[in-house]
């Protein structure tokens, strides 16, 4: 085979290779700005999970606060415990305006994918496997989980 | 194809892949970026791996299996085997030679539960990748024998994964860091993970990376650390209030959250307060965990733990034969590396730094994909591609270097940016084309400079004249102008680079740097300057257009105030040029808003002469 053939045969092998890579590189580039777009959408999302995750020490603390509100509270101090109630609704409302709802109910069956035993504790009233006691509730938004729910699981 | 990088750990599994030449971790189906290691069969009959299964060990202890790597190709009569049939609470029982642990009444090998934990991997990475994953490689611990490690290989085959090779942990770690390059180099792996404590020492010769040798202590881990943050936590409540909260299981498990968190928080703080209001009551009341905890005090609380790694390192050194001193490198692993005290006992034995850049938690994995890659051959057929090593940009007003093309762009790239006029009627500009990094023209290095004329006569700041920078994948860089308005267009190409050589490159960023203070001090200098001169040129032109729609007086305080101006204006005095410009401004727009009143009650449709926000960017007048 006469050597020209050869180098141009040799020319279209390498034409045909930087062809394809330059077409690699646009796909590559195009496909990237996709992923950014993606990426973008599920950094807010995780922005905002984030935010919501914080804040939910605060509102335990509350639900804490309440089951210890003492029964022989003096009738002056009613108000005032109203309104501390109404400071812990309006933290609520900022949680659901981040698009996290809260969940967890005494009785619903235990389901490990959105729950966290912390213990479980024999009952009467309540069947083998179902939530006695809803310790800290659970919070999502959407689908995601943000936080499970912790609680006291009957045996 | 792509090949998985698995971390099998005890406690938890961490998945990476090789994209674009970077390892990267891949998250789970619950958006975590490593999964517990922990599987379970519910009450309902259904398997649970990873976090679901961690979430109901609590209810359902028998029947949720962990730490089954501890039992992974081991014999039944092996000590740590015995050992753990004492602690675990699931059931461990003897089949053939080997092991196997009971879930729900059926025995199982930790082959298979391994496998399920890898399973789950699997399912997750294809999910997030969107395509079949069929091979992997899997990590274990240098000290793992050929049965452990043969009972891994199994594991991933039930999991229906071809493993292309079980490589160590510590040379995963070094692997990540890129340190099997570093040919006759000694390396130090230290990994503190939430249960166990493994240090390496790695020889790096031409073509492998060796174990030369390992020890470590199979029950110290995180855990520990937060043991004994927890006990200080109950016992300071304690000596507060008189309750112990102990035996509470309700406030044990807020204090074991609480514990945790201020431990990762005193990794970066200096202080942080454990806060736990309402964590119990008795009849006086309701009693609130409030208390102050220091860095100084976890560090005084984990001391003990920490020192006790050092003896580990001291004979894993011994064992290689080789001297502290003798460490190039000590790479650093698992979760507890992150805290400071950790690394700086680390950095006190050592008398060097330990490397903490990649996250402990992934190293791994990353190390594996990193291996995944080369037997991939991803690392092949890249073409690489070029950087501008310094900016590149042209002369504006002033004297400022205006770049267009920051360095480290990668090329062939162009980018091209609007400039106008700074005098009224002016017909040319010129073009300097600049390289360097110092923020004046001066500082920088010429590359060539041309003139467009034949602009059409317009007040300042109207025409409109586009500069584009082109360089090509060579390293040609094309210049050109084009007056929007006329279509008038020059250009100049200059030759790669213009040849700097790496030192001229290497001196002229270190210039840079050296004299960014007083660079940057110039430039803000020329920026009021810019600034005081838009000022003067809108407010003269404002006084002209408006005419007699203003007063006498108000036409006097705007000349004084810019007369005041004119003055200071190429002084050193920044702050005397601000507040003239400042002032003249304020007595501008007063009579601008005038103006504008008058307008409107008047004629609609004439301009307000407001003065100009200051242009960006502006070609200085041609110097002859």
């Amino acid at each position: 085979m006469p050597d020209e053939m050869l180098n141009s045969q040799d020319a279209c092998a390498k034409c045909e290779e930087y062809l394809n890579g330059w077409k690699r590189a646009l796909a590559d580039y195009d496909n990237l700005k996709k992923d950014l777009a993606t990426e973008r959408v599920t950094m807010r999302a995780a922005a905002l999970e984030d935010l919501a995750h914080r804040l939910i020490p605060g509102l335990d603390h509350f639900d804490q606060a309440l089951k210890c509100k003492p029964d022989d509270l003096p009738q002056t101090a009613e108000p005032w415990a109203q309104g501390l109630l109404h400071v812990r609704t309006e933290l609520e409302s900022v949680m659901r305006e981040l698009g996290a709802e809260p969940f967890g109910q005494v009785g619903e069956a235990f389901d490990p994918h959105i729950h966290e035993a912390i213990a479980d504790q024999s009952s009467r009233d309540h069947d083998a496997g179902s939530v006695v006691e809803v310790v800290e509730r659970g919070w999502k938004r959407g689908n995601r989980l943000i936080r499970p729910a912790k609680v006291i699981v009957s045996s | 194809m792509k090949i998985l990088g698995i971390d099998l750990g005890t406690t938890n599994s961490c998945v990476a892949i090789i994209e674009g030449g970077q390892p990267k971790v891949l998250e789970n189906k619950e958006g975590a970026r490593t999964t517990p290691s922990v599987i379970a069969v519910s009450k309902t009959g259904e398997r649970l791996v990873g976090l679901p299964a961690k979430r109901q060990a609590v209810t359902n202890p028998h029947n949720t299996l962990f730490s089954i790597k501890r039992l992974i190709g081991r014999r039944f009569d092996d000590s740590e085997v015995q050992r753990d049939k004492q602690v675990m609470p699931y059931e461990i029982v003897k089949r053939g030679d080997g092991v196997a642990v009971k879930m729900e009444g059926k025995e199982y090998t930790p082959e298979e539960i391994s496998a399920m934990i890898l399973q789950k991997l699997k399912a997750d990475a294809e999910e997030r990748l969107g395509e079949k994953i069929e091979e992997a490689i899997i990590t274990v611990p240098a000290y793992f024998d050929d049965a452990q490690r043969a009972a891994t290989k199994v594991a991933g085959e039930i999991a229906g994964l071809k493993v292309r090779r079980i490589i160590n942990e510590p040379t995963a770690a070094a692997l990540a860091y890129g340190f099997d390059k570093k040919k006759g180099q000694q390396i130090m792996v230290y990994d503190l993970g939430g249960g166990t404590f493994d240090v390496s020492v790695l020889d790096v010769s031409e073509d492998t990376v060796e174990v030369k040798s390992t020890n470590g202590d199979t029950h110290l881990g995180g855990d520990d650390f937060d043991r004994v943050i927890i006990d200080w936590i109950l016992q300071e409540f304690k000596k507060q209030e008189g309750v112990d909260l102990a035996k509470d299981a309700l406030a044990l498990q807020r204090i074991k959250d609480a514990a945790e968190r201020a431990k990762i928080e005193l990794s970066t703080a200096q202080q942080t307060e454990i806060n736990q209001p309402f964590i119990t009551s008795d009849a006086n009341g309701p009693k609130h965990l409030v208390l102050a905890f220091t860095r100084a005090k976890l560090e005084e609380l984990c001391g003990d733990l920490v020192r006790k790694t050092l003896g580990p390192v001291g004979a894993a050194l011994k064992d290689a034969s080789i001297s502290k001193t003798d460490i190039h490198e000590i790479v650093m692993v698992g979760g507890m590396t992150r805290m400071p005290l950790v690394q700086k006992m680390v950095e006190e034995f050592f008398g060097k730094k330990p490397n903490v850049s990649v996250n402990p938690d992934e190293v791994v994995a990353l190390g594996a994909a990193v291996q995944a890659g080369v037997l991939q051959g991803e690392v092949k057929d890249v073409l690489l591609l070029d950087v501008t090593p310094l900016s590149l940009g042209i002369e504006t007003m002033g004297g400022v270097m205006t770049k267009l093309i920051e360095r480290n762009t990668t090329v062939p790239t162009s980018k091209s940016q609007i400039f106008s006029t700074a005098a009224d009627n002016q017909t040319t500009v010129e073009i300097h084309v600049l390289q360097g990094e110092r923020e004046m023209a001066g500082g920088n290095k010429t590359l060539g400079r041309f003139i467009l004329s034949g602009l059409p006569m317009a007040p300042r700041g109207v025409p409109q004249v586009e500069v584009k920078f082109d360089i090509d994948a060579n390293g040609i860089l094309n210049v050109s102008a084009t007056d929007k308005a006329s279509g008038k267009s020059q250009n100049i190409t200059i030759q790669g680079s213009a040849g700097l050589s790496k030192e001229e490159i290497e001196r002229m960023k270190k210039d840079a740097e050296a004299h960014a203070e007083e660079d940057q001090k110039q430039k803000e200098k020329v920026e009021h300057q810019n600034l005081a001169e838009t000022m003067i040129y809108t407010s003269e032109k404002m006084l002209k257009d408006a005419g007699d729609k203003v007063t006498e007086t108000e036409r006097k305080e705007v000349e004084d105030k810019i007369a005041a101006l004119k003055v200071v204006k190429d002084g050193d005095d920044h702050e005397a040029i601000k507040r003239a410009a400042d002032e003249l401004s304020t007595v501008a727009q007063k009579v601008g808003a005038k103006m504008y009143e008058a307008q409107q009650a008047g004629q609609p449709g004439a301009d307000d002469k407001k003065p100009d926000e200051p242009v960006d960017a502006e070609f200085k007048e041609k110097e002859e």
